[in-house]
């Protein structure tokens, strides 16, 4: 451990870490460009000048280790000089175009500049061009060189996370430019994390461009439903100006950082997906009678399920819903209508998989389910749609599942006709939707709190980003009002409290609680 | 950004290259490590192809193990290797300070009128290339010129025609 000043209070750190990792680990403030937490060091933009008692001139904090005794300023008049002349340097050639950029609102140079006050350059010189303004690299990203500050973060990113070696600086001096190799494309499956890391506007998500100035976003804390990862996340959505683009509210997801799960990103796939947070959604209750509302809805389906006979009746429940829905549908189906016939798993569902973030289970909670419902072999649905394919079964209650995606449409056709009561509850619309007889409006885990286990066992919460579209409730609200009218009273108000039962039931979740889940997630004990 | 050559040049450098393979190995072998080769391998594709091909940046990635970007990194940053073919005879013509100081500019338009050319460009023949060049550490004969090895110093018009002419 090394004892260390920064700007006047002491604090004691590991040895060896850098001064700009100890600046982080105290939570005080230092400009950075080139130097990233998952990425190595640089040293190239200069901007992270300290000065440090007894060392000549300033230097960089994210290449000079700490040692024992050592004294750092960060906000003194020389480490301040040193700052602002880098940052006039790295200005030099910079277009200075923040009104039409995208970055503006959330770009270090902008917002240093303001700060420090540089807005009266001393060179005389006509500022060098480069070419590519507005480019684009790749599926995902455009490029506008003359607002990169050659930081190299995209290089080292393709180096050294994605090994795939999309970007290089070419050329040298002032003529040098960011680019990708003539002739080839940014397209990895992690492309869309470039943008997140360049620090001004040269690298551009072609999804969010232009759409939305960042000040007009809210962000919550989240965590992607892609897949089994789990990756953690922020929900950006339209706060200021509701409805401004129409229906579209959710803006962009951003990976938050991990370091147990996703570190600081995520995949294109996860990334780009939120758009059926607002597309193509359920809004509309269907039953069996004229213009339904929840509470007679309800009602007709407390009344079905109260007559079904259990042997007679299939539930299909789902890997998306969180941990506290699946509990209550636990509670509701297997512990008190006593329903024999209960799967989750689809057959042949399995996506792309790699050895980074990318699990080949596209369900965000299937370890969730299959400690919750606790089914053993009975976990595949393939059982249950056969029985209904045969006319042996009088009822399907199905969650979230398409089978016409899993099975083809021509079973969903069959099952249709020999099966007589279809109960569908589900976020977006899909073909099994369209054939149930009755429909009742989820919403996504953005409108909605709860968690998700996600394939190594870690317990991650989901936060409300939105209200939910009208017409619409969370699945367990939902599951709890039919709970309620097939007896079973329930007393939570939040999925929170909810939760405090399962861990109270179920010894995976033992002795766990949302305040302890955290912003990073707990890990189930064994 | 450099026009990528022609399918034919291409071919010939392709050709070329992978006579070179056994050159290459012997190379690689002097340094421990692999990446160090990059300069000299480099130098050896251009010494044979005249310039530094695409397929020579893909050949020098391959014997060094250096992702490809970072090859073209190199021969992007170094002015002495060239990415489009040069003349038979390469004019670098020095416009460092010494040089500008004692007059450089108007030899250098002369050479320019004299050749026909502008910085970076090929005489139509085929016969000379110029490029302007810093600081070719020989201010003591400002102005100077450096044609394929040799330097040239203490220009005038005069020794400038003596010297292009000069030349087959
Ligand atoms: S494009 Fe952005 S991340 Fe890449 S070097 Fe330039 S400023 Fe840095
Ligand atoms: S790896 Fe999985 S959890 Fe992470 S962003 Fe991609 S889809 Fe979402
Ligand atoms: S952040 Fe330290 S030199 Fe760039
Ligand atoms: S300036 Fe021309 S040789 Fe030095």
């Amino acid at each position: 451990m090394a004892n260390i000043v920064i700007d006047g209070k002491s604090f004691t750190v590991k040895d060896g870490i850098t001064i700009i990792e100890a600046i982080d680990q105290v939570k005080s403030e230092l400009p950075r460009y080139c130097y990233h937490p998952g990425l190595s060091i640089a040293g190239n933009c200069r901007i992270c000048q300290v000065e440090v008692d007894k060392m000549p001139g300033t230097v960089i904090a994210c290449n000079t280790r700490v040692a024992e005794g050592m004294v750092i300023h960060t906000q003194s008049e020389k480490a301040k000089d040193s700052q602002k002349v880098v940052l006039e340097f790295l200005l030099a050639n910079h277009p200075l175009d923040c009104p039409v950029c995208d970055q503006a609102g959330e770009c270090k140079l902008q917002d240093y500049y303001m700060e420090y006050g540089v807005y009266d350059s001393h060179f005389d010189e006509t500022k060098v061009k480069k070419t590519k303004k507005g480019v684009s690299v790749g599926p995902t990203i455009m490029l506008d060189q003359e607002r990169c500050i050659l930081c190299s973060r995209c290089v080292r990113f393709g180096d050294e996370i994605t090994k795939t070696h999309d970007f290089g600086i070419f050329g040298r001096g002032d003529r040098a430019k960011i680019d990708i190799y003539p002739g080839k494309e940014l397209d990895n499956k992690y492309s869309g994390n470039v943008a997140d890391i360049c620090p001004v506007g040269a690298l551009t998500d072609k999804d969010f461009r232009f759409k939305m100035r960042v000040w007009y976003l809210g962000k919550q804390e989240s965590v992607c439903p892609g897949c089994s990862r789990g990756c953690n996340i922020s929900v950006e959505f339209e706060k200021s100006r509701p409805y401004h683009l129409k229906n579209d509210r959710v803006m962009r997801l951003k990976p938050r950082e991990n370091k147990d799960v996703n570190q600081w990103w995520m995949c294109d796939e996860g990334r780009y997906a939120y758009k059926s947070i607002d597309q193509n959604r359920i809004k509309a209750i269907k039953a069996s009678r004229m213009n339904p509302q929840w509470k007679d809805t309800l009602e007709e389906v407390a009344g079905i399920l109260k007559k079904a006979s259990l042997s007679a009746w299939g539930l299909i429940a789902s890997p998306q819903n969180t941990n506290e829905e699946l509990y209550l549908t636990k509670r509701l189906f297997l512990d008190t209508l006593k329903w024999k016939q209960a799967a989750f798993k689809a057959p042949g569902q399995d996506g792309f998989e790699d050895n980074f973030l990318i699990k080949k289970d596209k369900n965000p909670n299937t370890l969730g389910a299959e400690k919750i419902l606790n089914l053993g072999a009975n976990e595949d649905m393939t059982a249950i749609v056969e029985k209904a394919k045969r006319g042996e079964l009088e009822g399907l209650f199905i969650f979230n599942h398409d089978l016409a995606k899993i099975f083809g449409a021509e079973t969903l056709k069959v099952i249709r006709q020999k099966v007589k009561t279809i109960i569908y509850q589900g976020t977006n619309l899909n073909p099994t939707a369209e054939i149930a007889d009755i429909v009742l409006p989820a919403v996504t885990y953005a409108e909605k709190d709860g968690t998700f286990t996600n394939f190594e066992g870690r317990v991650q919460r989901i936060r409300k980003a939105v209200e939910p579209f009208a017409g619409t409730l969370p699945d367990w609200d939902i599951l709890l009002n039919l709970a309620g009218l097939l007896g079973l009273t329930l007393k939570y108000l939040r999925p929170e409290h909810i939760f405090d039962d399962l861990a109270k039931e179920n010894s995976a979740f033992k002795e766990m609680n949302y305040k302890k889940l955290g912003n990073t997630g707990l890990i189930w004990s064994q | 950004m450099t026009a990528l050559p022609t399918a034919d040049s291409r071919f010939r450098g392709n050709d070329t290259l992978s006579a070179l393979d056994h050159e290459a190995q012997k190379i690689v072998a002097k340094y421990d490590e692999k990446r160090a080769a990059v300069l000299p391998l480099l130098h050896l594709a251009q010494d044979t192809i005249g310039y530094v091909t695409p397929e020579a940046m893909e050949w020098t990635a391959k014997w060094s193990e250096v992702p490809v970007v970072h090859v073209r990194e190199v021969v992007t940053f170094y002015s002495m290797y060239h990415q489009k073919p040069v003349g038979k005879h390469h004019i670098r013509f020095c416009t460092g300070t010494s040089c500008v100081l004692r007059g450089c500019e108007s030899q250098l338009n002369y050479l320019k009128k004299k050749l026909k050319i502008e910085n970076g460009d090929v005489t139509p023949d085929g016969k000379f290339s110029l490029e302007e060049a810093e600081c070719l550490c020989n201010c003591e004969g400002a102005p100077m010129m450096q044609v394929d090895k040799d330097y040239h110093v203490d220009l005038t018009e005069k020794k400038t025609d003596e010297i292009l002419d000069g030349l087959k």
